[in-house]
């Protein structure tokens, strides 16, 4: 009974080190995947801020035209350090596609001139805005 | 009991080595969240940079030149930070628009002459404008519409400035040659001087003033017609834009009264400029004299 207790004894101490190490092995790849998926989230969720941050556009200047038809004429710069990409234009709440390429990429620095036809009001005022697929907006309201 | 303590030793290490692990891990964890932040940070750092720059840029529109044939205005920069002014809209009083590009750099503190951009203008026209900035930023003159006729200077109604200077109004009784020029307040009874008077020229550009039908009229207080006298002017005459000269008249078709004769001088100027056939009169102030 003493030899068999003492043989047993090591080799279940041996077994017992090696399913420790095994699980915790285990344990610490399972933690990383864990770790490794949330970095990888976190990353791209950074990575969107970033290139939000880096983004901005304003509208410089607003045409109202008599026509017919009427038209509004809007002037867009880019002044952020991103490319951004002009997906929504809104005259007082309604989206409106303009004419010509839409949704239209604009470069750094450069400006688009985007045409809507419009029946538009002398003396009414118009909440303008355009947002890009960043969600970014340029806002302001104008008045013909 | 060494086997027991054997045994203890073992998990020791292999828990400390876990224990290890996993503060390593947590820690690398903690310190990629902290870079990741402090690179979104330095990002949105530079877009607040960006945005102090938006903030802070201050231009003045000032001095746009009336008669001009295009646009030509000064830009004062009173912010503090360059500015880049890439765009020119244009709009006439009418509604028709345009818009222009632009390359000027103007740094804090400076001020700019911009001439020659946007459409082409004539002398009646009234317009709107508005510059743009690579930064988005739109600036506009004071004034709404702004007038392209062309305007005297310095609030006279007038063209001309005659400044009323003891010695801008002169006679000579020798003709040229030889003149003797003189002040003209006073001019000799009984005779018949040649006349100069010194005029500046107020507008942006340069005028012609015509000879055949400018003139001096003197005519006694009395104003009876027979009582007047008359001196042409000698030579049409170029006068620079924002300058002045002489322009001299023929001698006096006929002689002075008397001393002590009293006179009303007329001048009358008829001129155009350099770059339209269009013929304008005015007058450049009412003298007067009188003989000694």
């Amino acid at each position: 009974m003493k030899q068999k207790a003492a043989v047993s004894t090591i080799v279940a101490t041996i077994l017992m080190i090696n399913m420790a190490i095994v699980m915790g092995g285990i344990m610490i790849a399972w933690a990383m995947g864990l770790i490794g998926s949330y970095q990888g989230g976190t990353q791209i969720q950074y990575m969107l801020m970033d290139e939000r941050v880096q983004e901005a556009i304003t509208v410089e200047c607003v045409w109202f035209e008599s026509g017919p038809p009427k038209k509004i004429t809007f002037f867009v710069r880019n002044i952020g350090v991103r490319e951004a990409k002009l997906t929504t234009l809104y005259v007082n709440g309604t989206s409106y596609t303009p004419n010509g390429t839409w949704p239209y990429t604009l470069t750094v620095g450069s400006r688009v001139t985007l045409l809507v036809n419009y029946t538009w009001t002398s003396g009414a005022i118009y909440l303008i805005t355009i947002a890009t697929t960043r969600g970014n907006k340029a806002h302001g309201e104008w008045t013909p | 009991m060494s086997l027991i303590r054997k045994r203890r030793g073992v998990s020791g290490i292999i828990s400390g080595v876990f224990l290890v692990a996993v503060a390593v891990m947590i820690f690398n964890v903690l310190a990629w969240q902290f870079f990741q932040y402090d690179a979104y940070h330095r990002i949105a750092l530079e877009r607040d940079q960006r945005e102090w720059g938006r903030f802070n840029e201050r231009l003045a529109i000032l001095e746009i030149v009336a008669g001009a044939q295009y646009l030509n205005f000064t830009v004062r920069n009173y912010g503090s930070v360059s500015a880049h002014i890439v765009t020119l809209y244009f709009e006439f009083i009418n509604g028709t628009k345009s818009v222009h590009s632009l390359n000027v750099w103007i740094g804090p503190g400076t001020t700019k002459r911009i001439a020659n951009v946007g459409p082409k203008l004539t002398t009646t026209d009234k317009y709107d404008f508005m510059i743009a900035t690579e930064r988005g930023n739109t600036f506009r003159p004071s004034e709404q519409y702004v007038s392209n006729e062309i305007r005297p200077g310095q609030g006279q109604a007038m063209p001309f400035i005659f400044g009323f200077g003891y010695t801008d109004f002169q006679y000579s009784i020798n003709g040229p040659p030889n003149y003797d020029w003189q002040p003209a307040w006073r001019p000799p009874g009984q005779s018949r001087p040649y006349f100069r008077i010194f005029i500046n020229n107020t507008y942006p550009k340069d005028v012609i003033v015509l000879a055949s039908d400018s003139r001096m009229s003197f005519v006694l207080d009395d104003f009876q017609a027979s009582n007047k006298r008359l001196s042409s002017l000698s030579s049409s005459t170029t006068i620079s834009a924002n300058s002045g000269l002489y322009l001299y008249f023929t001698q006096l078709d006929q002689k002075f009264g008397g001393p002590g004769s009293h006179y009303y001088v007329f001048i009358e100027i008829f001129y155009k400029f350099t770059d339209s056939p269009e013929i304008y009169g005015t007058t450049v102030g009412i003298l007067a004299v009188y003989t000694i």
